[in-house]
């Protein structure tokens, strides 16, 4: 029978020998142990008791074990204490009681007798007790002989009865009936639960596919690892191009260096002035370094860049998760939604914007409200139909939408659709038109200005809408005076007036900033040629 | 191919298991026989399928097939061949599905046989059972499929718990699993008892083998965890009252009683209603351990992944499994209550303090376990019932069973003691007395005292052990032929009722030897020191670092001498396990049948010395060699019964002479005794 | 039937393992239902110090300046004393609810068992929403306060009470549903 210390007679402990004592175990580095010899006290008899007392205590972070047992720190700190209290001379009785007054009943390993816990300890006299009379009230009954009782019968067959057999017609047809239903019905189960489309895989038959997966990896690794030394030297060799320091940070993220995308982003954010997308890759870095929780100052730089542009894409992303991080679902989706409705139809994280608000809804119980506009049905429906047929419907929706943002000319995405279905209609002009209008209507938009412009410039509009390129180049000098295509345009524009001068000044200000080898390089050398 | 043909073999057996489970019942209440006799053949399909699905498993494991999400999870392709096989049971899902393979087999073995069993018995039976099997089958199906796919595959998998990675891993759930789905087996013919409206000799007759086999394999598997957990776990102990643990030990408890009382009703056609009720008890107990281990309502060192969803299923399968029974008990067992005209100094009286002590111990021990949920529940407190509270209560209980034990079988039938009973109990006694005191005066000079528990404890075992071989000794006098004639007419129940009673002396030579006598030396030691314990010397010869198949590890060796001589070589490890990331402590034990010596190591550097933690553990191995013994008793006395002449085949009995003094073999036995053969 | 059936009370007392098993299950039930609804948290231990004063809790403090800080120095105001460490991973997930509740009520810091140079580190990365940090190096001040693990917070009113300890991070529901609302009535 297993004897606890409450019961148990005092060990023998031998006489410690304890030898090469040194002095300079901290113990901090290393996990704790069981009981190791530097806490056992020198005392014997209060060791001794130290262990009674501590074979009694609950490890309470482990699952059921006395402190003397467990490995816990918590064990080794409560042990620590035990042995405190006894050589400052406490008694078991203290000790126990004043720990019992820190952590609760649940420490001790004896339960305490206490009007909650009188049921527990008065149960085995109660179940002695009335086992026994049971028993007794039993045998009294038992005692009356009964003479007179009729007996049993003695009853029917020992053995199965003569006339079944599995090939008697009838129970023969019974079972195969059974058997079919059976059938019927575990197939009907098993395809609900089973995959018969997926072949077995034995690991000895995919030392083929295996070593390939792992050159990939390898492969892959090497490259990211090229990529980022590639990077940082370009940095060193020309720590005032910007587009140097994006490459290193996005060079860093692949190889999940967080520190140095971190250090790289904040100096690209130095040289650009804060630039919103530059402030919202940062607060990505730095939610990519806390294993992706958005943390208190990533939130801190997601709410600078959304001040600085309401519909930077990556901001209001991050805002989304951050909301989902925190609980807040409907948060969340109005965020992402947001984010759904500033950008174009085939942006790389549409998918996977539409998978977050689904887990979004799924986790809040939130119906998800749908926003205007062709969904993906209307376009899988679109696809299907003939050439003239999607002619005839896009020309629908497009005359629709025309007529709405008439009335309501600010809603910047909804110009923004409308030049793309002209696009796909071919109406260049109107596209032109429609892009310029969003441009006004998304004021602080550098993306839309420049969208505008770009579009312009390719359907060689620069003199049909003069005016209007001025002012949107306008207000993208004033937001993003420093970006390459900024500078393109300016260039393009001045040429464009006749102003070669300051043609040459801006393409030769944007050459400078593009890497030797850039094929674009080339093509600007040439048109600088040419003014 | 496989994976899934296991899948579909085990739906198969799912659909096939609702089907035998109810409507044999159906056919058998109208009278359909053809239809109720193809429970038969229905359970041997089941136990096919439920085998197919089992082996596919098994394969899959061994081939590392990262595919099936449970090998991916469980399972390393760097792990050694054994521990591939026995992982695949090392979990929950793979757990489960051994449980319902040995549902199934038991299932079949009774399908197969039984001959000599009233047939509508057999046939209900074979449906409770299958009930059962459903019931366990669903919840594999449909909440922990062993089945679930990956897609694509990963390149390794997530490797086995090193702690599992170990041989006593490989057997002690199926062990355990042998001897919960055997009392299954009692449980199946209790329902089907009540369901009947009988409860009879030959239902007990037949009940009994599988109550046999699952008591023995219960002891086995139970010792198996314990003498695992000694070895593995690093701190000696062997039992810590933990809840999962004592989930374990309730149905044995249950068993023990249920095992003594099947052969009184078997015998004397008494006790029925007290059988049923501890057939229907102890498989409870064992669906309760179940459930505790797999739904983290309870912390435990043994909890598989907690998941209370999964709780939910089983309270729902315990509802139903145990709530019914128990209702049909609550209404049928009152017409159950046997005549027994006999004394209450009789063995039917010995037996019913067994049944009574016993359930007594399981019910405190139930309580015990669940009253910090309990109480929890109504007042919130949360409250630790552990090791003293268990100690205070149950080892008296038991105390006075083993006093208990050594009476019991020197009574007879009836009435009255077998003759010579005052002569053996007086020479036990006087043993005890003396021996008890000798030992207490000599270990009271070596140790500072011993408690009143410790007393209590040599005393009865001591009891025991010399009304034991009292007893066999007094049966061996009358020997005219000589000793080894007369033991061989013994009869080969008695023997085993000796062996397992005196397995437990064994057990109780151990628990309390080391309890009460154990060393321990906790120390800090550099390369070359020599540490004394208990009259012998350990020497510190190095530690060194060596490569395992998948895990390295820091090895002590050290150096065991008694007298200048050497003993052994210690060589306990701490290993780190690449694939698992996971550190464990091996200890080292030398096992011996005076007793264990252990070492573990503990952290530490050459420079500032390694801790070293080393034991002297008098007698430890007799508590698993006990319970060894007493399983051995057990199946000794178990096959020998089975080969008797049956009850029903004897000497043509008028059939309503249920309760005469019949002729046993123990009361033939005695008879030739007064006769002086 | 075989036999002659029993008297009343001995029928009666067949019932009894029927009770004792729904009693049981009854608890079992209420255990799970409470677990999957979140109520119940198997490694949430209540305090022994609800409605107690604050021990007298005094730790050097985190900032440069020397001297000491404890909950005593805020006395007159209600207080929220939250032990966190650099180590602690839920520690860092219930910053956002910190920087939430620090819009109500002063937060005192306790770095449990940290190196100060690493518990800088954690709140440049995490933000700092305590009025104060004090730096517990070996665990006392925390096992005076009976904690067993980080994060542990602990909310006290204007005169030094505790009136609750949340065991674990606090998490959206622990928020709004119970811390909130519980400083919303002091103030």
């Amino acid at each position: 029978m297993p004897l606890s210390s409450a019961t148990r007679p005092m060990r023998r402990w031998a006489l410690l020998i304890c030898l090469g004592l040194a002095a300079a175990v901290t113990g901090a580095a290393t996990p704790a142990n069981a009981l190791t010899p530097e806490e056992m006290l020198a005392d014997p008899v209060l060791e001794q008791r130290a262990r009674g007392l501590s074979q009694g205590l609950r490890c309470l972070v482990c699952q059921n074990q006395s402190i003397d047992d467990s490995d816990a720190e918590l064990a080794r700190d409560l042990r620590t204490e035990v042995r405190r209290r006894l050589t400052a001379g406490q008694s078991d009785a203290d000790i126990l009681d004043a720990i019992r007054d820190t952590y609760g009943d649940y420490v001790l390993l004896n339960p305490p007798i206490a009007p909650s816990t009188w049921i527990l300890w008065a149960a085995p006299a109660i179940i002695l007790a009335g086992g026994a009379l049971l028993v007794f009230a039993a045998r009294r009954r038992d005692d009356i002989p009964d003479k007179d009782s009729p007996l049993p019968a003695r009853e029917t067959p020992a053995r199965s009865p003569k006339h079944v057999s599995l090939k008697s017609s009838v129970a023969g047809r019974q079972a195969v009936a059974l058997f079919s239903l059976v059938v019927g019905c575990s197939l009907l189960i098993y395809l609900a639960l089973g995959r018969a489309d997926l072949p077995d895989r034995p690991l000895a038959e995919r030392t083929a596919e295996i070593a390939a997966l792992k050159d990939t990896a390898q492969q892959d690794n090497a490259d990211r690892v090229a990529r980022f030394d590639a990077a940082r030297a370009a940095v060193e060799a020309e720590p005032e191009r910007v587009s140097n320091w994006l490459d290193l940070a996005v060079a860093a993220a692949d190889a999940g260096r967080s520190e140095t995308e971190v250090t790289a982003l904040r100096q690209a954010m130095v040289l650009t002035d804060d630039d919103p997308t530059i402030v919202s890759m940062l607060a990505e870095a730095l939610s990519r370094a806390a294993d992706g929780q958005i943390t208190i100052p990533a939130r801190a730089l997601v709410e600078q860049a959304l001040a600085a542009n309401p519909a930077e894409p990556r901001a209001l992303f991050l805002y989304g998760l951050a909301a989902y991080q925190d609980g807040d679902y409907a948060a969340a989706i109005d965020n992402w939604q947001q984010l759904q409705r500033v950008s174009s139809a085939d942006a790389p994280w549409m998918p996977l914007l539409a998978d977050n608000i689904a887990d979004a809804a799924a986790a809040g119980g939130i119906e998800v409200p749908v926003s205007p506009g062709p969904d993906a049905a209307d376009i899988a429906a679109a696809s299907e139909m003939s050439t003239e047929d999607r002619d005839a419907m896009i020309a629908g929706m497009v005359d629709g939408l025309a007529a709405r943002l008439e009335d309501n000319p600010e809603d910047g995405p909804g110009w923004q659709r409308l030049a793309r279905a002209y696009d796909v209609l071919g109406r260049t002009e109107a596209a032109q038109d429609a892009l310029v209008s969003a441009a006004d209507a998304l004021v602080a938009d550098a993306d839309a200005q420049l969208a505008a412009l770009q579009a312009i410039v390719a359907g060689n509009a620069e003199d049909r809408l003069a005016d209007d390129a001025d002012r949107l180049l306008a207000r993208l000098v004033e937001m993003a005076p420093a970006r390459p295509e900024t500078l393109y345009l300016r260039g393009h524009f001045a040429a464009t007036n006749g102003d070669v001068e300051a043609a040459r000044a801006f393409w030769q200000q944007l050459l400078d900033r593009l890497p030797e080898d850039a094929p674009i390089a080339g093509q600007l050398r040439a048109a600088i040629e040419a003014l | 191919m496989i994976n899934e043909l296991g899948h579909f073999a085990l739906v198969l057996a799912f659909v096939l298991s609702v089907l035998t489970g109810t409507l044999p019942l159906f056919a058998l209440r109208r009278g359909w026989h053809g239809l109720a006799h193809l429970a038969v053949p229905a359970t041997m399909l089941i136990a096919a399928f439920v085998f197919i699905a089992f082996a596919a498993l098994i394969s899959a494991f061994l081939a590392s097939d990262f595919s099936l999400a449970l090998v991916a999870s469980h399972s390393h392709s760097a792990k050694p061949l054994i521990y591939k096989i026995s992982g695949t049971w090392g979990n929950h899902e793979g757990s489960l599905l051994l449980w319902i393979v040995i549902l199934a087999l038991f299932g079949a073995l009774l399908a197969m046989g039984g001959r000599g069993m009233a047939w509508a018995l057999k046939i209900r039976t074979l449906a409770v059972q299958a009930l059962i099997s459903a019931g366990f089958l669903a919840f594999s199906l449909f909440t922990s499929n062993p089945f679930a796919r990956l897609d694509p595959p990963p390149v390794d998998g997530r490797g086995l718990n090193p702690i599992l990675q170990d041989p006593g891993l490989a057997l002690h759930p199926p062990t355990l699993y042998l001897g919960y789905v055997g009392l299954s087996m009692a449980f199946a013919f209790a329902v089907a008892g009540l369901i009947e409206g009988r409860i009879d000799r030959d239902w007990a007759r037949h009940m009994r083998p599988w109550v046999t086999a699952a008591w023995c394999a219960l002891t086995i598997g139970i010792a198996l965890g314990s003498w695992w957990a000694y070895y593995e776990l690093g701190w000696g102990g062997w039992w810590f009252w933990d809840p999962v643990e004592n989930a374990s030990l309730m149905p044995w408890l249950a068993a023990t009683a249920l095992l003594h009382s099947t052969i009184v009703v078997e015998q004397r056609g008494t006790l029925k209603s007290w059988t049923v009720l501890l057939a229907i008890l102890a498989f409870s107990l064992s669906l309760v351990g179940t459930f505790i281990v797999r739904s983290g309502l309870l912390t435990s060192v043994h909890s598989f992944a907690s998941d209370p969803a999964r709780g939910v299923f089983i309270l729902g399968i315990l509802m139903v499994a145990v709530g019914v029974p128990l209702l049909l008990f609550a209404v049928r067992g009152p017409q159950l209550v046997s005549r027994g005209d006999f004394n209450i100094i009789s063995r039917e009286g010995a037996l019913i303090l067994n049944n009574f002590l016993l359930t007594s111990a399981t019910v405190v021990v139930l309580v015990g376990t669940f009253y910090p949920l309990g109480l929890e529940m109504v007042t919130g407190a949360r409250i630790t019932v552990g090791p003293p509270y268990f100690d205070a209560t149950f080892n008296p209980i038991m105390g006075v069973l083993v006093a208990a034990m050594g009476i019991g079988p020197l009574l007879a039938w009836r009435r009255g003691t077998v003759p010579g009973t005052r002569r053996i109990i007086t020479i036990s006694g006087v043993i005890t007395v003396v021996l008890g005191v000798a030992i207490a005066m000599a270990t009271t000079a070596f140790a500072s005292g011993i408690s009143i528990a410790g007393i209590a404890g040599i005393g009865l075992l001591i009891w025991l052990g010399s009304a034991i071989i009292a007893d066999i000794t007094y049966r061996l006098k009358p020997a005219k032929a000589g000793v080894a004639a007369r033991a061989a007419r013994l009869p080969a129940p008695m023997i085993g009722m000796w062996t397992a009673h005196f397995g437990m002396v064994v057990f109780l030579a151990g628990a309390i030897g080391n309890g009460l006598f154990a060393t321990e030396v906790v120390v800090r030691a550099m390369p070359g020191d020599v540490i004394d314990i208990a009259g012998r010397q350990m020497t510190l010869r190095t530690v060194e670092a060596r490569q395992g198949p998948n895990y390295i590890t820091e090895t002590a060796v050290i150096e065991l001498r008694e007298d200048g001589r050497m003993l052994a070589v210690l060589t306990p490890e701490k290993r780190f396990y690449t694939a698992e990331r996971q550190t464990t402590t091996e200890a080292a034990i030398r096992p011996r049948i005076s007793g264990d010596d252990y070492a573990v190591l503990g952290d530490g550097t050459a420079e500032t010395g390694y801790t070293l933690r080393l034991y002297r553990k008098p007698l430890v191995s007799w508590i698993w060699a006990g319970a060894g013994i007493m399983a051995i008793g057990g199946a000794v006395a178990g096959i020998a019964r089975a080969r008797r002449r049956p009850l029903s085949t004897r000497a043509a009995r008028p059939a309503d002479n249920a309760y005469d003094t019949g002729s046993t073999a123990e009361n033939d036995d005695d008879a030739a005794q007064k006769a002086g053969v | 039937m075989q036999d002659r059936p029993s008297g009343r009370p001995l029928r009666a007392s067949f019932l009894i393992p029927l009770v004792a098993f729904l009693v049981l299950a009854g608890f079992a039930t209420a255990a799970l239902m409470a677990t999957l609804r979140g109520e119940r948290d198997v490694s949430q231990l209540p305090s022994t110090m609800i409605g107690k004063a604050v021990p007298d809790v005094v730790l050097p403090r985190l900032d440069a300046e020397a001297g000491d800080v404890g909950p005593a120095q805020f006395a007159g105001a209600p207080l929220l004393v939250n032990v966190f460490a650099s180590w602690c991973a839920p520690c860092r997930a219930e910053a956002p609810a910190l920087a939430i509740l620090e819009e109500d009520i002063r937060i005192l810091g306790i770095a449990y068992k940290d190196k100060p140079a690493d518990t800088r580190a954690f709140l440049q990365q995490y933000g700092n929403p305590f009025v104060a940090i004090g730096v517990d190096r070996d665990g006392a001040g925390g096992m005076a306060l009976g904690v067993y693990g980080v994060p542990e917070t602990f909310l006290l009113d204007a005169d030094g009470t505790i009136l609750l300890r949340h065991a674990g991070p606090i998490d959206r529901r622990v928020l709004e549903d119970i811390l909130l609302p519980r400083i919303q009535e002091l103030q």
